[in-house]
């Protein structure tokens, strides 16, 4: 289990982190949104013990990420710039985390080779942005880590590598229990794979649930109502549009209640739809509206 | 539970190691052709000495290419194995790794020594090979030349490794390095432009700070001597071996390079990995950095537009606004790299540049006022251990007896007392002599003051000051001071003497025995053929003698009587060892006792040339060196039927030097002062200490 702890981290006087607090589960595949500059990657970095955070701590299974080897061996980090060296192949990186991480599999390597099908031994730096994409998750899955945290993964991959990278990453996570964190802004994608999320903007977390539960929490409905007839009191609506007699409402709560209630009315028409992580994510940064910009844009 | 590779991680080392491979290929293949291929070359030119020549080209290689090459590549090799740190893509990856930050950062460094060391031993042992394929094996040499290079090989990587740390800039690493490797030196030169122009008596307060700059150091303190053997076919000197001097130094700075390793790992183990690209890395330095490259700005800048500007010699209003133009922009610019971002001219940066001037206003303020007292400062006569002198261009003579002692405070009291005097005769273009006074306090401390004293003929406190300096450089003490030898001489260890004076044509006949002056004009002058001399008749060489002395004189009237007379010629009378003793020990030594011997004159009055003879004396001496004070010793050390030590001394008669002139005439040496011998011309620099660079000694 990840503990983020009241976090926080300054850079030249700008607050990245303000006092921000998440739980990731054990054999969780949790998706960390939230608009530009809101956090995401430097959150990440603390987790990985590449930075160290001002105040506050970062725990994995109880035990301070900073500085301690064991923990970050357990941890397979993808970042959006990947690091390899200058004149390195992908055989080249091989050997270099074959030599650090004790948990690195041979087998494994081989056997992803057929999967990525890049050449090993060309060097990393000439390849297209998906094809060193492809090639770091071909070396981390190798690390067999218990933690793997991705920084926009899949961004550069062609829509099939990225259904063969998010299998495979399932895979360890069903099978191993491997525990995925992933920061992206592909929330189509992210609301296929997490099964909890955290909303992050200005450095804190707006909310952290299971997306089932956050699914449960806000539903769309789509009514239309007999001439001179109201919505009953009490409702509480997030979002309303109007299209003719047709209206399309947001609103929180439990989606039977709220069927319930709006039955009352005799509707002409009612549909109730569940939202997808892209609605949520904007309907709860609704307050924030720079940040639904960011989103949008 | 801990990684068990927490202080060293052979993949890192390894990965480090090899992708750096083209740095630490042409640090060998330098070394190479620096060290090895001479020795290959040289091997065509062997003779009896060659061996201790290709020790000395293989000491001298080691001392100066290995600090030229240890500066350079130390830098390199941090460049590559820190390089890590400088981008972020890198410094997050390697950050990211189960390594704790002390393994990442040994293993790393060890990655930029260990090429190094090891091209060395390669190269040592390649110039091992070389030489014994061409008949010359000096391990000793081969060693000592790996031992110097490895200690400087750490001492420059480890400082460069130190500004690694302090930077999150691949350029910025070899500039912050050539900067802090000379930082010192030129910080304390701009300072003695500065302060040696507005402080009274500025004598270098900085100095010893030069410490600070290894290659400036090294460079000034080690160095390698031959060593000299004597013939066994002609019993001349020849080059026997070479002997590497200042270890001590080279040592030192090694455990300077060890511990800038130590402060590096705990500056790398504080290291903000987000610093990646920044200029400084280390939050605390960023003020430092700031201040220091507005003070420095500042100090260049008004050196710079002084001497474009004002040719050296702009006021004092005039420097500091060139000071504080130069602050604002070091100040400016070190904020934009700090931030990297033009945007720096906030209210808060321009409050600290307002307290940063103010700095400066305060500080040549104090320096002008002399607010601290330095100009005024007179140590206590209680206080000084010895008072060093030195005066218009003369050796020092140092002085410890207690009237001397005081005699010096004195003069030092009257050249403070006379500086509004001295200022005016500075304006009047008066005539100028040096004068240092260095104190050796009892405890340990030193003082030294450089001044420029003025005087002119009237009798007056300036020029005063001028003969109580003369005075003192001449007291018994002084002169017993710079005539002092290595050594005592003795019967035994004289060993040759010398008498060089300038004497007419005719007085030279005299004295190598011919009637006839001519013959002395043609052989000796003119160095022609004995036979073909003697075979003229006497008025054939009276004739050519005088049609080439009046070549020489240029007077193609003057005839052969007068020509014999006025005709100068520097006439060498060589001594034999005994013949050097007896005017060493029974003419010089008395002479130098009676202070007629060994005295300098820096007035230009005249009296040198009055009393000053146009003659040098020359004796040499040597001893076994376990016979000799080690402070002593010199450098020409012999060697052959044991270790000797040489020493020379070196005195001018003058008109009073009773015993020696008399010595001298008895051997048909004539004396004539210097006054004489220019026939009446006034010479410009009447100081023969001045222009001889040295006192008795060479």
């Amino acid at each position: 289990m990840i503990e983020v702890k009241n976090v926080t981290k300054t850079f030249d006087g700008v607050k990245a982190l303000d006092g921000l607090t998440m739980t990731v589960p054990t054999g969780a595949v949790y998706g960390l949104v939230g608009p530009n500059g809101s956090g995401k990657s430097t959150i990440l970095r603390h987790i990985t013990g590449i930075f160290r955070q001002d105040s506050g701590e970062v725990l994995i299974d109880g035990a301070p990420v900073w500085e301690d080897p064991a923990v970050k061996a357990k941890t397979a980090y993808i970042p959006d710039d990947i690091f390899y060296f200058l004149q390195a192949s992908v055989r080249d990186m091989m050997r270099w985390y074959r030599g650090i991480y004790p948990t690195f599999d041979q087998q494994r390597y081989e056997k992803l080779k057929e999967v990525f099908q890049l050449d090993e031994h060309k060097t990393i730096r000439s390849m297209s942005k998906g094809m060193q994409k492809q090639a770091a998750f071909w070396l981390q899955l190798c690390l067999r880590p218990e933690l793997l945290v991705l920084d926009e993964p899949v961004d550069g991959l062609d829509p099939v590598m990225r259904r063969q990278v998010w299998g495979i990453v399932m895979a360890d996570a069903a099978e191993r229990g491997v525990t995925v964190l992933v920061s992206s802004h592909n929330l189509r994608e992210l609301e296929d794979v997490c099964d909890h999320v955290g909303i992050l903007d200005h450095g804190k977390l707006l909310l952290e649930r299971s997306l089932s539960e956050l699914q449960e929490n806000i539903v769309k409905v789509q009514i239309a109502l007999p001439d001179g007839q109201a919505l009953p009191d009490g409702l509480r609506i997030v979002h309303e549009s109007v299209t003719g007699r047709l209206r399309t409402l947001i609103l929180r709560g439990n989606m039977e209640e709220i069927i319930n209630r709006l039955q009352t009315c005799s509707p002409l028409f009612m549909d109730a739809l569940p939202l997808s992580l892209e609605e949520i994510f904007i309907y709860e940064l609704g307050g924030n509206d720079d940040a639904v910009k960011n989103i949008l844009l | 539970m801990r990684s068990r590779t927490s202080c060293f991680n052979a993949t890192v080392f390894r990965k480090t190691m090899t992708r750096f491979w083209p740095v630490w290929a042409a640090y060998l293949g330098i070394w190479l052709l620096a060290a090895a291929v001479p020795i290959a070359g040289r091997a065509e030119i062997l003779e009896a000495y060659a061996a201790a020549v290709m020790r000395h080209t293989l000491l001298s290689t080691g001392l100066y290419g290995g600090i030229a090459m240890s500066a350079v590549f130390g830098c390199f090799a941090a460049m590559a194995v820190w390089s890590f740190l400088y981008s972020a893509r890198s410094a997050h990856g390697v950050a990211a790794l189960p390594i704790r930050r002390e393994g990442v950062y040994l293993s790393a460094l060890a990655a930029g020594i260990v090429p190094l060391l090891a091209a060395n031993v390669l190269a040592a042992a390649i110039v091992l090979l070389t030489g014994a394929a061409n008949g010359w094996t000096d391990l000793g040499a081969v060693a000592q030349w790996l031992a110097l290079v490895s200690l400087l090989n750490v001492c420059f990587y480890g400082f460069a490794t130190l500004c690694g740390q302090l930077t999150g800039n691949v350029l910025v690493l070899p500039a912050v390095y050539a900067v802090l490797n000379f930082t010192a030196v030129v910080v304390q030169f701009l300072l003695s432009e500065i302060f040696g122009r507005f402080v009274y008596g500025y004598g270098g307060g900085l100095m010893g700070t030069g410490y600070l700059s290894p290659v400036v150091a090294l460079v000034r303190v080690m160095g390698v001597e031959r060593l000299y053997g004597v013939s066994p076919l002609d019993e001349s000197r020849i080059p026997v071996g070479a002997e590497l001097y200042g270890w001590g130094l080279a040592a030192i700075y090694a455990g300077f390079g060890l511990v800038c390793m130590a402060l590096g790992l705990l500056l790398f183990r504080k290291r903000r990995i987000e610093t990646a690209g920044d200029v400084v890395a280390v939050r605390a330095l960023k003020p430092v950095f700031r201040w220091c490259m507005a003070l420095g700005c500042g100090l260049c800048f008004a050196c710079l537009l002084d001497a474009l500007l004002g040719g050296g010699g702009a006021t004092f209003t005039r420097l500091l606004i060139y000071m504080l133009i130069g602050a604002a922009i070091g100040w400016f610019a070190g904020e934009m790299l700090i931030r990297k971002s033009f945007r720096v001219f906030t209210a808060r940066r321009w409050a600290g540049l307002g307290l940063c001037w103010l700095v400066i206003v305060i500080g040549m303020l104090g320096m002008k006022t002399d607010l601290f007292g330095y100009e005024r400062y007179v140590p206590a006569a209680a206080d000084v251990k010895s008072v060093t002198l030195r005066g218009g261009g003369a050796e020092g003579a140092v002085l410890a007896e207690p009237e001397n002692v005081e005699a010096a405070l004195a003069l030092h009291r009257e050249i403070i007392e006379d500086r509004a005097a001295q200022r005016e005769l500075e304006k009047q273009g008066a005539e100028a002599r040096s004068c240092t006074i260095l104190y050796e306090l009892r405890d340990g401390r030193t003082v030294e003051r450089d001044y420029t004293v003025r005087f002119t003929d009237t009798p007056d406190l300036s020029r005063g000051i001028t003969e109580d300096l003369q005075d003192l450089l001449n007291r018994p003490e002084a002169v017993a001071n710079r005539k002092q030898t290595a050594f005592a001489y003795t019967a035994e260890n004289v060993v040759y003497g010398e008498v060089q004076a300038t004497m007419t044509v005719r007085e030279c006949a005299a004295a190598e025995g011919y009637e006839d002056p001519a013959l002395f004009v043609l052989l000796h002058m003119e160095y022609m053929d004995y036979e073909k001399v003697m075979g003229m008749s006497p008025d054939l060489r009276a004739e050519l003698a005088l049609e080439r002395m009046r070549g020489w004189s240029g007077d193609r009237t003057a005839d052969l009587e007068t020509l014999y007379d006025s005709l100068w010629y520097s006439y060498t009378l060589s001594l034999t060892a005994e013949d050097a003793w007896e005017l060493y020990s029974e003419c010089v030594v008395p002479d130098l006792a009676d202070g007629t011997l060994g005295k300098v004159w820096i007035l230009d009055d005249g009296a040198y040339m009055r009393n000053a003879m146009e003659a040098e004396i020359r004796i040499e001496a040597r001893e076994r060196a376990d016979r000799v004070p080690q402070a002593n010793v010199p450098y020409a050390t012999v060697r052959g039927d044991g270790e000797y030590v040489y020493d020379g001394f070196w005195t001018v008669p003058t008109v009073d030097s009773a015993r020696v002139n008399a010595w001298l005439e008895a051997r048909g040496v004539a004396l004539h002062t210097a006054g004489e011998t220019y026939m009446g011309e006034p010479r410009t620099e009447a100081l023969y200490e001045y222009e001889y660079g040295y006192n008795g000694k060479y």
